[in-house]
C-alpha cells in the first residue's frame, strides 16, 4: 500500500494551492531574515543563515511574477533537497500534509494556472481543491520567465 | 609485566598486522621503527625482549640491523620477517644472530608460535 | 583478525608503492644505470607483493612477484634495462592499479604474467616441480642412510649412543631446508650429526618435503635432544628412535658416499651466498639518502579519513562563530572581566584553528607525481620528446584545493603537450633543442600558491585566437581591436572558446579552458597566461593557501554587510571628495604618486545611495594583479575573522560575491570577490 500514497505537503502561494512530496523537504521554518544578493533575481531571493550554514532561498511569489507582499506569522521557508544542497522556497504558508493516492493524480494538463507542464507533476482533487503538485527540479533549474494567473486579484 | 616488543618493517600495513597479532598473544609493542637504522636507535631506546625484523628496507636494511643490535646487545632476540624467494637473506639473518625467522605471507599461527618460542 | 580491518589501510599504502614504482620506473627510464631506482622498484613490487599476500590478494601478489623477479635479473646485470623491459614493467605497473581500483577491466593477467615471466631466461625451475620426486617415506625404521665406512667409523669410535631423529615440519612451511638447519645447528650442541636424509645437500636445495630424518650421535637422553628442538618454528612433530646396535646401521650401507655431502660443502655453499649477499648490500646502501627521507616522513604519520578532519575543521569554526560571538557581549555590555578572560580563549581558538589548517596541508606532490607519467606516455603517443622538469614538489596546500586541482593542471599540460611542443623535426629547424621543455613548478607568494606550467614550445598566436574568437561568437571585433594582446590571449579562457567538437584525445576530453578557469576561481584562485610567439607559454594559477577561514576587513554598504579579504588590502584611507578628480569619466584618486580608480560598491552591488553629502569617504584600497583599485564603502567595521561558506548560486550571477560569512550576531555578510568586482 505504501507504494501508492505518497505525502504531500500543501502550500499556497496566492489564492493556488501546491503540493511537493514530502520526502524532498527537510524542514519548514518560519520566516527569516533574508540576506539579499547583488543582481538578485526573481530566480534567486537571497541567503539565510540556517543554524550556521548558509542556505539559498528563492521566493514562489517573486518567480510567479506576483506582486510583492510583507511577510506575516504564516510565512514559512521550506527547506527542500536540490542538486544535493538545501534550497529555501518562500511560501505563503504551509496548510497540512495531505496523504494521497498515485491513483487519485491526474496528469498535469498543458498549462495550469499558467505553469507550464514542464513544471507540474500532476493536479489532485481533495475535496473542493485543487492541489497542483510541482516538479521542483525543473522549477528550480529553469531560468524561465513564469506568470502565474492569478483570477481572484 | 607484558614481555616487549619493537616491530620494524617498512611498510605501515606490515606494522600495524604485526603489533595485532603481537598484542593478540598478550604482548606488548613498545615502538616501531620503519628502516634499519631507526630500528638500532629504538632498541637501544627501549631494550625490549624481542624485535620482528623486516629484511628489505630502506636506509639500512634488516640485516644491517640486526647486526648493529647484535653488536650492542649479544643477547638480543630477533624475528626475521621475510618474504618468499629472500632465503639467501633469512640464511644470512640467522647467521648474524637471528633467532627465527617468519615468512610473508605472514600466518597469525606461525607467528603466535614463533613468538612464543622465544618469549616463553 | 578480521582482514577488513586492513583493507583501507591496504589501499591507501599500496598506492604509494604504485607511484613509488611509476616514479622509479621513469627515472629508470632515463638513467638506465641508476642501481638505486631498481632497488627501490624491487622493493615497492616486494612490499606490495607480502602485502597482497597477506590480505589475500592472489593476482595482485603473482603479478607483483613476476616484476620483483624480472627486478631481480635487472638488479643481478643479468638483463639490462631497455624499452622492452621498461615498458612490460610499466604495463605491470597500471595492471597493478587496475587491480585495485577495477578489477574487472584487467585483461589477461594470465598474458601478461607469462609475459613477464619469459623474461626469466635463465633456468630458475621453481624447487616445488621437484619436490615429488624426493618424497621420503615417515617411518624411521625403514630409513636407509647408506652409511660410508668412514661415517660407521665415527660412530664407532665416539662415545654416545645413535639415534634417529624423524622431523615432520608444518606442511606450509615456506624454507623448510633453513627450519632443517636450525635443527642441525641445535643438534650440534649435543653431539655430532652423522647424516641426514635425504642427504644435507639435498635438503639445502629445498629437495625435501616436510618430513627429514638424522642420524645423530648424543650421550645426552632422548628428552633433552627433544627439548632442545623445541624452540624451533615450524615443525610439527618430532620423534626420536634409539638405535642399540651398530650393526642394524652397517645394513645396506655398502656403497661409497658422494662427497659432497659432507660438512665442508655445505659451508663453501654459505659462504659463496654471503659473498654475494655482501655485494648486493653494498650497492643497497648507497642508496639516495634525500629521496628515502622524504618517504620516511611520510611513513611516520597516520592516517585519517578526510571526513573526519573535515567534521573537525567544521567545529572549530563554529567554536570560531561561538568565541565572537561571546566577545560580542563582552564588548556590548562592557564585561571588563569578561573581556580579559576571553583574551587568551581567543589565542588558544586561534592557535587551535592554524593547527587544523595544518593537518590538511598535504604538498602538491600528491598532484605533480602523476605528471612523469603522463608525460611521458603523451609524448610516446604523439612523437614528441619531452624534459618534464618539476619544481617546489613540497609546497603544501589545503586537501580540498589539492583534491581539485588535479583535473585543471592535468588539461593545462595536455594542451601544453599536444598544442605547445612542436615536433622534435620542426624543433630542429627553428634552432631549439629536440627536447621540449615543460615546467611545473609551485611556489608560496604572499598568503596564495601559485602553481605555474611552463613550456618552450610554440606559444599561443594572438591572430590565430582573434579569428577564433570571432568565429565563435566569444567576442565582437571591435571589442577585440580595443583589447591588448595580453587580453586577447585571455580569451582561450572564455566559455565557448574551446568547444567539444574540436577537442581531440590528448588536449582534453570535453573540457574546454573555460571549465579550468570556472574550477580554478571556484577555489577562490584565479588563472593568468603569459605567451610569446615562438618562445611558449607560460599559465600561472593562483590559488588560496587554504580554503575556509579567511581574516577580513567587516565594512558596511547601504545595509548590508560585507567581507573583504585581508589579503588584497593595501590600506584603509578616508578619501575626501574634493580629492577625487575624473579623468575618462572614471572617478580616481592620486595616492602616492599613482592613479587610483575609485570604484563605488553601491553600483556594483546594487545598493542605493543615500545621497547624503559625506566629508570623507571610507576607502579600501585594494590590489589586484598589480593594479590597485578603491573600493568605497559607507563604514568600516573593523578587522574579523570569517569563516567562509559557500553559496548556491541558483540564479547564475553571483560572481561578485566569493561566498558568505556568518557573523557573531547571525547575520550574513557576504564576501567579496575582489577581482571580480574590479574588473567587471
Amino acid at each position: 500500500m505504501a507504494a501508492d500514497t505518497e505525502q504531500v505537503i500543501v502550500f499556497d502561494i496566492g489564492s493556488e494551492k501546491f503540493g511537493i512530496k514530502i520526502t524532498r523537504v527537510h524542514e519548514i521554518v518560519r520566516m527569516k531574515e533574508i540576506t539579499e544578493l547583488p543582481n538578485s533575481s526573481k530566480y534567486m531571493e537571497g541567503i539565510i543563515n540556517l543554524r550556521g550554514d548558509i542556505v539559498s532561498v528563492i521566493d514562489l511569489r517573486k518567480r510567479f511574477n506576483l506582486e510583492q507582499i510583507e511577510s506575516t506569522n504564516d510565512t514559512r521557508i521550506i527547506v527542500v533537497e536540490f542538486e544535493g544542497q538545501d534550497v529555501g522556497v518562500v511560501v505563503d504558508n504551509v496548510s497540512e500534509v495531505l496523504h494521497i493516492q498515485n491513483s487519485d493524480v491526474d496528469l498535469p494538463p498543458k498549462s495550469m494556472a499558467g505553469i507550464k507542464e514542464d513544471y507540474l507533476k500532476g493536479i489532485v482533487k481533495v475535496d473542493e481543491d485543487i492541489i497542483i503538485l510541482l516538479n521542483l527540479d525543473n522549477l528550480l533549474s529553469s531560468k524561465e520567465n513564469i506568470q502565474l494567473e492569478n483570477e481572484n486579484k | 609485566m607484558a614481555k616487549t616488543v619493537l616491530v620494524v618493517d617498512d611498510a605501515q600495513f606490515m606494522r600495524t598486522m604485526l603489533k595485532k597479532l603481537i598484542e593478540e598473544n598478550g604482548y606488548e609493542v613498545v615502538d616501531e621503527a620503519v628502516n634499519g637504522q631507526e630500528a638500532v636507535e629504538k632498541y637501544k631506546e627501549h631494550n625490549p625482549d624481542l624485535v620482528t625484523m623486516d629484511i628489505t628496507m630502506p636506509k639500512m636494511d634488516g640485516i644491517e640491523a640486526i647486526k648493529a643490535i647484535m653488536d650492542y646487545d649479544a643477547e638480543a632476540d630477533v624475528i626475521v620477517c621475510s618474504a618468499m624467494g629472500q632465503k639467501p637473506m633469512v640464511v644470512e639473518s640467522l647467521e648474524v644472530g637471528a633467532k627465527d625467522f617468519i615468512v610473508k605471507p605472514i600466518k597469525p599461527e606461525k607467528v603466535k608460535d614463533s613468538l612464543n618460542n622465544i618469549l616463553d | 583478525m578480521d582482514m577488513n580491518d586492513f583493507q583501507e589501510l591496504y589501499a591507501s599504502e599500496s598506492r604509494e608503492h604504485l607511484d613509488i614504482l611509476n616514479d622509479s620506473l621513469l627515472t629508470l627510464e632515463n638513467d638506465p644505470e641508476n642501481m638505486e631506482m631498481i632497488n627501490e622498484c624491487f622493493r615497492a613490487a616486494h612490499t606490495l607483493k607480502g602485502m597482497a599476500g597477506t590480505m589475500g590478494f592472489e593476482r595482485v601478489s603473482r603479478l607483483a612477484h613476476a616484476m620483483e623477479n624480472i627486478l631481480d635479473l635487472l638488479r643481478d646485470g643479468q638483463i639490462g634495462v631497455n624499452t622492452e623491459v621498461i615498458n612490460l614493467l610499466f604495463k605491470a605497473v597500471d595492471n597493478l592499479e587496475l587491480l585495485s581500483s577495477n578489477p574487472d577491466e584487467v585483461e589477461d593477467l594470465e598474458g601478461l604474467i607469462s609475459e613477464l615471466k619469459s623474461f626469466l631466461e635463465t633456468d630458475n625451475t621453481e624447487t616445488d616441480n621437484q619436490k615429488q620426486e624426493n618424497s621420503t617415506s615417515s617411518s624411521s625404521a625403514e630409513i636407509d642412510f647408506d652409511l660410508s665406512d668412514d661415517e660407521l667409523r665415527i660412530i664407532s669410535d665416539n662415545s654416545g649412543d645413535p639415534m634417529i631423529i624423524r622431523i615432520q615440519l608444518e606442511d606450509d612451511c615456506v624454507f623448510k631446508s633453513l627450519r632443517a638447519d636450525m635443527v642441525f645447528e641445535a643438534l650440534e650442541e649435543y653431539g655430532e650429526l652423522i647424516k641426514a636424509h635425504p642427504a644435507i645437500d639435498k635438503i639445502r636445495k629445498e629437495e625435501l618435503d616436510e618430513t627429514f630424518h638424522i642420524l645423530f650421535l648424543t650421550i645426552e637422553s632422548k628428552e633433552i635432544i627433544a627439548e632442545s628442538l623445541d624452540n624451533i618454528s615450524e615443525i610439527e612433530e618430532i620423534e626420536i628412535t634409539m638405535i642399540d646396535q651398530l650393526e642394524q646401521l652397517k645394513d645396506g650401507s655398502q656403497q661409497e658416499d658422494n662427497k659432497e655431502d659432507n660438512q665442508d660443502g655445505i659451508k663453501e655453499d654459505i659462504k659463496d651466498l654471503e659473498d654475494k649477499e655482501i655485494e648486493e648490500n653494498q650497492v643497497k646502501k648507497s642508496t639516495n639518502v634525500k629521496s628515502l627521507s622524504k618517504r620516511l616522513k611520510a611513513n611516520n604519520t597516520i592516517r585519517v579519513d578526510v571526513e573526519r578532519l573535515d567534521s573537525l575543521m567544521n567545529l572549530v569554526a563554529e567554536l570560531v562563530i561561538k568565541r565572537t560571538q561571546v566577545e560580542s557581549v563582552g564588548e556590548s555590555y562592557n564585561l571588563d572581566e569578561l573581556n580579559k578572560k576571553l583574551k587568551p580563549l581567543s589565542k588558544v581558538t586561534t592557535e587551535l584553528q592554524n593547527s587544523v589548517m595544518e593537518m590538511r596541508m598535504v604538498p602538491i606532490s600528491l598532484v605533480f607525481n602523476r605528471f612523469p607519467r603522463l608525460v611521458r606516455d603523451l609524448a610516446q603517443d604523439l612523437d614528441k620528446e619531452i624534459n618534464l622538469v618539476i619544481e617546489g614538489e613540497e609546497t603544501e596546500l589545503d586537501r580540498t584545493i589539492i583534491d581539485e586541482i588535479g583535473d585543471p593542471l592535468v588539461h593545462m599540460v595536455r594542451n601544453a603537450i599536444g598544442h605547445g611542443i612542436e615536433d622534435p623535426e620542426e624543433r630542429e629547424r627553428l634552432g631549439k633543442d629536440r627536447e621540449g621543455l615543460i615546467k611545473l613548478s609551485a611556489f608560496h607568494e604572499g598568503n596564495n600558491v601559485v602553481v605555474q606550467i611552463q613550456d618552450d614550445g610554440q606559444g599561443i598566436n594572438p591572430e590565430l585566437i582573434k579569428k577564433k574568437a570571432i568565429e565563435k561568437g566569444v567576442a565582437t571585433l571591435s571589442e577585440i581591436e580595443a583589447m591588448s594582446e595580453s587580453e586577447i590571449i585571455m580569451l582561450i579562457l572564455a566559455a565557448g572558446f574551446s568547444t567539444n567538437e574540436e577537442v581531440n584525445d590528448v588536449s582534453g576530453r570535453g573540457v574546454g579552458m573555460d571549465v579550468v578557469k570556472t574550477k580554478i576561481e571556484s577555489l577562490s584562485g584565479s588563472v593568468d597566461i603569459e605567451s610569446e610567439v615562438g618562445k611558449g607559454s607560460t599559465f600561472t594559477m593562483k590559488l588560496p593557501l587554504t580554503l575556509s577561514i579567511i581574516q577580513g576587513f567587516l565594512i558596511k554598504v547601504a545595509d548590508q554587510k560585507y567581507v573583504i579579504p585581508l589579503e588584497s588590502i593595501q590600506e584603509i584611507v578616508d578619501v575626501n571628495p574634493d580629492d577625487i578628480k575624473t579623468i575618462r569619466q572614471e572617478k580616481v584618486i592620486h595616492r602616492r604618486g599613482s592613479v587610483v580608480p575609485l570604484i563605488s560598491l553601491h553600483d556594483k552591488l546594487n545598493k542605493e545611495e543615500t545621497g547624503e553629502l559625506k566629508r570623507e569617504i571610507p576607502t579600501v584600497i585594494v590590489e589586484v594583479g598589480n593594479d590597485y583599485y578603491g573600493l568605497m564603502a559607507d563604514s568600516i567595521i573593523g578587522q574579523q575573522e570569517v569563516v567562509i561558506k559557500r553559496i548556491n548560486d541558483l540564479s547564475g550571477n553571483l560572481e561578485k560575491i566569493a561566498g558568505g560569512a556568518i557573523l557573531g550576531d547571525g547575520s550574513i555578510a557576504l564576501i567579496i570577490n575582489v577581482e571580480e568586482i574590479t574588473t567587471s
